[in-house]
């Protein structure tokens, strides 16, 4: 469905935008009355949302003028006006419905629905054709009550040939429909393509030709399905005339809408610039590599280490404005090392000294890299609500378990004296003895070792974990007193996924854990989801599940 | 109803887009966008902002002067400028404070928290 948001106040033209494209309409924007117009006559549109107060020709006029040319376009008034005599004089002027400002998103929501549906269009929120059916609430489709799946193109290009099942499309109509006018339009390849998506997934599900070419003329339903589509809700509509009474709006019962609080907003917008522009990241931290990489070969070089600086910096505030915690710590780290330890005193003679500060820094810019490909691979932004890291991680970590073993007793009751006070349910084993047995009694949902003491064979503990059937999958965190490469890359091989190395910060301990389990949690929600669409076979699932957790 | 305008000048593509959504979400503000301070000092003073959000760090000319810049041509001098900084040592408030600066907010911000400090600092909720 397209819809035209005529509207000059930018931020309810990003909320507006943001929300309606969450809801899958194609959405076209103009900032005053004169562009909408321009836009009213090259495309058609199923809704028009129209404020009040334009620049240059105003939302009543631009309704009369549009009844006047014989369109019957919706149209909906957003006014920050709430008199008896605007209303009518809205509604006089030809709109169908009538929002104050400031309305409620979720009721605005409802209201398109509603007056979709009864308007002079065919717009039902369930459509069906034969067996196939398109739930335009929840965004599903189904084909003898199977779930298909279909990308957000490909289920609105469904929806437009379901909404108009007689009807012959061509490439250049499909387009107009579906693209809006700030993006790129498609050739007509990318439409085929599309069309060849769809075929693709509705013979998977046993609906062969359901779409089918009309040579030299485009796409239409197959008639053979049609014959057996109940026609809904038509005569019922146009039985339905324009509701007056705005104090008991036509809202609809509603599913669970996705509850859009600015908050939430932003966290969309932040996490699309996220997914624009991370290459800036990787840029930065391929300036890093560059410099640790010459100091390996005993270059040192004033411009590059100027510009590494520079990019930690960089890095630094931007992974913090993500919400990549660990990652801008990381950073600064880095950049503070570069500031005060750099040019080494012993660059040339390569004193044990140096290599030992190359090392640190060369394993900071492995550990963000890893940090960057693993926020990269999740393709998930964590929460960037005003609350504060420890807070966010506090709520996630609220009633989880944690076993802690170790042999340095003093470290263990700090640890668990932390947990507790943060409403994290803890027990520590300062030996190997009841390991086991207390695994099964607790069921952890994750597990901390501390290897710093080593009188103990702590990997030899891990590997056991690591090929037991019923704990394979429990994430494990060590704490080690060494920064010493070697040391840390046996402990990834062991099975470990992840190290905090001594003295502990606690906060960077709950941070490490709350990101693993938050991972483990979307992995887990994403891999049950797709066991529920009956996509593949469960088996597979879980194994990329186990996979996605020792893969970190 | 006209919003208020935010200059932001930043050179990092990202950190100016989310500075740009965190305004015009959390605190319904218009933003112009500048990449560098030669840009920004020419938008200011051809758009009259109500406020300008500056980086410290420029590539082609530090904060710092670009301030002074602004400072330096009276169709841009009241315009109240606050500082995004990484630096926020004692010392180094001290003098931006002493330069004029209105406020200094530190980076990396949180996207949520940056339009509700300027609305406060400017006084406009």
């Amino acid at each position: 469905m397209r819809i035209l948001l005529v509207e000059d106040d930018k931020s309810m033209v990003v909320i507006l935008t943001k929300f309606l494209l969450r809801q899958n309409y194609v959405v076209d924007v103009a900032q005053d009355g004169e562009i909408g117009w321009e836009f009213v006559e090259s495309a058609q549109y199923d809704l028009i949302l129209l404020d009040v107060m334009l620049p240059k020709l105003d939302g009543i006029s631009f309704c009369r003028r549009l009844r006047e040319h014989k369109n019957q376009v919706l149209v909906m008034l957003l006014t920050a006006r709430d008199t008896t005599t605007d209303k009518l004089l809205g509604l006089d002027s030809g709109a169908d419905d009538y929002v104050v400002k400031p309305f409620n998103i979720q009721e605005f929501g409802a209201r398109i629905r509603a007056l979709t549906r009864r308007g002079n269009t065919y717009f039902s929120p369930i459509l069906t054709c034969g067996e196939l059916c398109l739930d335009s609430n929840l965004h599903q489709v189904t084909y003898k009550s199977k779930l298909l799946q279909f990308s957000r193109k490909e289920y609105l290009l469904l929806e437009l040939f379901l909404r108009n099942q007689k009807r012959v499309y061509s490439c250049q109509e499909i387009i107009d429909h579906l693209w809006a006018f700030d993006t790129e339009p498609p050739n007509d390849s990318t439409v085929r393509s599309h069309i060849k998506n769809i075929r693709r997934e509705l013979k998977s599900a046993g609906a062969d030709d359901f779409l089918a070419t009309v040579y030299g003329q485009g796409y239409r339903i197959n008639p053979t399905f049609i014959f057996a589509t109940t026609p809904t809700t038509i005569s019922e509509q146009a039985a339905t005339s324009v509701d007056l009474d705005f104090a008991q709006p036509d809202l609809p019962d509603l599913p669970d809408l996705p509850d859009l609080t600015k908050q939430e907003l932003l966290d969309v917008s932040v996490t699309e610039i996220w997914q624009q522009t991370k290459n800036l990241n990787f840029e930065r931290l391929n300036v890093l590599e560059q410099f640790v990489e010459n100091l390996k070969v005993g270059i040192f070089e004033d411009t590059l280490h100027q510009k590494a600086i520079q990019n930690a910096h960089k890095l630094s505030g931007a992974l913090g404005m993500f919400g990549f915690d660990y990652g801008a710590t990381l950073a600064r780290k880095i950049d503070t090392l570069l500031k005060s330890k750099f040019p080494p005193l012993s660059m040339n003679s390569r004193l044990a000294d140096s290599e030992s500060l190359i090392k640190k820094v060369e394993l900071l810019v492995i550990r963000l890299h890893r940090e960057l490909e693993t926020a990269d691979k999740d393709n998930q932004m964590p929460i960037s609500s005003p609350i504060s890291v420890t807070d966010s991680a506090k709520l996630v970590l609220l009633n989880t378990k944690i076993l802690v073993i170790g042999e340095d007793i003093e470290l263990l009751t700090k640890i668990k004296t932390f947990f507790i006070s943060s409403g994290v349910q803890c027990i520590c084993l300062d030996s190997r003895a009841n390991f086991w047995a207390s695994l099964r009694s607790f069921q952890p949902d994750i597990l901390i070792i501390d290897i710093s003491v080593q009188s103990s064979d702590w990997l030899a503990l891990c590997r056991s974990i690591r090929s037991d059937s019923e704990w394979d999958w429990l994430p494990l965190i060590f704490l080690t007193a060494s920064d010493d490469f070697e040391v840390q890359q046996q402990i990834f091989v062991t099975g470990a996924d992840d190290y905090v190395t001594k003295p502990i910060v606690f906060q960077e301990l709950y941070i490490r854990i709350s990101n693993r389990l938050q991972r483990i949690k979307s992995l887990r929600s994403r891999v049950k989801k797709e066991i529920a669409s009956n996509k593949s076979n469960k088996l597979n699932k879980l194994n990329k599940l186990n996979r996605g957790i020792y893969d970190k | 109803m006209t919003n208020k305008r935010v200059l932001v000048i930043d050179d990092e593509e990202d950190i100016r887009e989310v500075a740009k959504v965190s305004l015009e979400i959390m605190a319904g503000l218009d933003v112009i966008l500048a990449g560098s301070s030669y840009e920004g000092i020419q938008k200011a003073a051809a758009e009259q902002p109500d406020a300008i959000l500056l980086d410290v760090m420029l590539p082609d000319m530090d904060g710092v002067m670009t301030f002074e810049q602004l400072q330096a041509n009276p169709v841009t001098q009241n315009i109240p400028v606050i500082l995004l900084t990484a630096k926020v040592q004692v010392s180094d408030r001290q003098r931006f404070a002493s330069l004029g600066v209105r406020a200094m907010i530190a980076k990396p911000f949180k996207p949520a928290q940056l339009a509700q400090q300027i609305v406060a600092t400017l006084g406009w909720e």
